[in-house]
């Protein structure tokens, strides 16, 4: 489909006989206010769960050789002070990523019954509940059957 | 002056440069296209009054201090959509930002962003309602019937799905939080959206599929990255954003099932 | 303007986005903090990750990740001001997408190492 009405600049009849004044957007409009600054460390968390994801790759990839092998992975990666930093700091903008979807997908999951809408608070606690039993079962599992 | 403002009569402070009178400065964007290579902020200092408005402001300003400003005003009870503009930084409409959520400090008044500044705090909003013939707000009837045959008759639920998105008073405050039309102009935009929805959802309309031409484009709602900006500073409470990620549900939707169900299912 | 096709792409961001929602920072604790304070020794770490269940779960979480992840770069690129290299983006970055998504699926198959 194209666009059957012109521009602006290209409907020279109805074209503005003196000079607009075009505002530049600034570079840094992400710091503008305080909703901007946490939608700019939302996006961010994006590039942490990319990242583990593809730790995920290299973990299980070294499962794929020798016992011994993966004994000296455990040992000089996974048990070693940075690991650990670097784990709390992913774990921290995971979950933030966590929360901002919960809170997203709740804002805009429109449930029905009749004409009245379930309260978006309601449907984010169960986003959260499911969350805390998903994640204990799983905690549970590892702790109980390791 | 004389009964010209309500606001006057009521007013029990002397109107002249007295101690007791309190006032409150508003900087003021100014842009004169005829003499103005760049714009300026102008200072104006007035009296303040507790119950006035940002609007009250502007026209007392045009009234008794300086009458080559020029902005937008009508209803001044939110529901026109006219008086759109920044106040210190934030969209909103000037009938409905009171002085006294910013008094004593200074309320710094510039034309809505995104937009071409025609003169002062006038804006062109050529673009905008360009988009809305674009995305055919208004019902297109499945089947079209005489008015012999009655009335559409929809339920108190049909009217539910869409009763929200048909709130918007085009005021574009959306357009000027959002940060994706200032970096993409062609960008259809939160109203937009939200009012093709409003049709879209309505249970008389049938033009899904002619509106998904413009909306579900690359610049309809998947130049979307769900900043959430428009909705929090929508005054009708529209939840543009909540459209638009309505829209990319079922039009995801419509596009995987595409290949899987036989063509001319909509 | 015709209808986008980035429906394709869209699917498995919204997957993408509600299985690491879910899934991720429990997996972040199970890999990275109980293994540090040895809650979870590294025989006890190889039984688990050996399981074919598990590893299923991680490549699920893997691939979906993924490319929720690579999208949101995507934009967040294109946030940055870089709309005019928009088309080279997108082949490095879904193209990434796809490439990790294959390398997930053969080192859990254990096909490659």
């Amino acid at each position: 489909m194209t666009r059957t009405f012109p521009t602006p600049a290209q409907d020279t009849e109805n074209r503005m006989k003196t000079k607009e004044y075009i505002r530049p957007m600034p570079a840094t409009w992400f710091l503008h206010n305080r909703h901007l600054v946490v939608y700019a460390i939302r996006e961010l968390t994006s590039f942490f769960v990319t990242g583990y994801a593809i730790f995920l790759i290299l973990v299980l990839a070294r499962t794929n050789h020798s016992k011994s092998d993966f004994r000296a992975f455990y040992e000089s990666v996974l048990r070693s002070r940075a690991s650990l930093i670097v784990h709390l700091i992913v774990l921290a903008f995971v979950v933030f990523h966590s929360t901002t979807s919960f809170n997203g997908m709740a804002r805009v999951l429109v449930v029905r019954r009749g004409e009245e809408r379930v309260s978006p608070t309601l449907i984010a606690i169960l986003n959260y509940g499911a969350w805390l039993v998903v994640s204990v079962l799983i905690f549970v599992g590892v702790i109980v059957f390791k | 002056m004389g009964t010209e403002f309500p606001n006057q009569e009521r007013d029990h402070e002397p109107m002249t440069e007295n101690q007791g009178q309190k006032t409150i400065t508003l900087e003021v964007f100014r842009y004169l296209p005829d003499q103005d290579q760049q714009p300026h902020f102008q200072s104006y200092t007035l009296p303040y009054h507790e119950d006035w408005v940002v609007l009250d402001a502007l026209n007392h300003i045009k009234d008794h201090i300086d009458g080559t400003l020029s902005y937008r005003w009508s209803c001044r009870m939110g529901v026109c959509g006219s008086c759109g503009m920044m106040v210190n930084g934030e969209p909103k409409l000037t009938c409905a930002a009171f002085l006294k959520h910013y008094y004593p400090k200074p309320i710094r008044v510039e034309p809505l962003t995104n937009f071409p500044v025609i003169r002062d705090l006038v804006i062109n909003l050529d673009d905008f309602l360009h988009k809305l013939k674009e995305v055919k707000t208004w019902l297109i009837p499945k089947e079209p019937k005489p008015v012999s045959e009655g009335e559409y008759l929809q339920s108190p639920e049909q009217l539910a799905h869409y009763k929200q998105y048909s709130m918007c008073i085009n005021c574009m405050l959306c357009y000027a939080a959002c940060p994706v039309y200032g970096l993409e102009p062609r960008f259809i935009g939160p109203a937009a959206i939200a009012l093709a929805q409003r049709y879209n959802m309505d249970s008389r309309d049938g033009a899904q599929n002619q509106r998904a031409e413009v909306i579900a484009s690359s610049e309809g709602i998947w130049e979307c990255t769900y900043i959430g900006e428009c909705t929090r500073v929508c005054p009708k409470h529209v939840d543009p954003a909540r459209a638009i990620q309505e829209a990319k549900g079922s039009n995801a939707i419509d596009w995987w099932l595409s290949f899987v169900l036989p063509r001319g299912k909509t | 303007m015709a209808k986008s096709n980035e429906p394709l792409w869209w699917i498995p961001f919204m997957g993408g986005a509600v299985v690491s929602a879910f899934l991720m920072p429990i997996t972040i604790v199970v890999v990275g903090i109980l293994s540090y304070f040895w809650w979870l020794n590294e025989d006890e770490l190889w039984d688990l990750l050996q399981n074919p269940w598990v590893r299923a779960f991680l490549f699920i979480l893997i691939a979906l990740s993924l490319f929720h992840g690579f999208h949101r770069i995507l934009y967040v690129l294109i946030d940055l001001g870089f709309k005019g290299v928009r088309g080279i983006l997108s082949v490095v970055l879904y193209g990434s997408a796809i490439a990790g998504t294959v390398v997930a699926l053969l080192v859990a198959l254990r096909i490659w190492s």
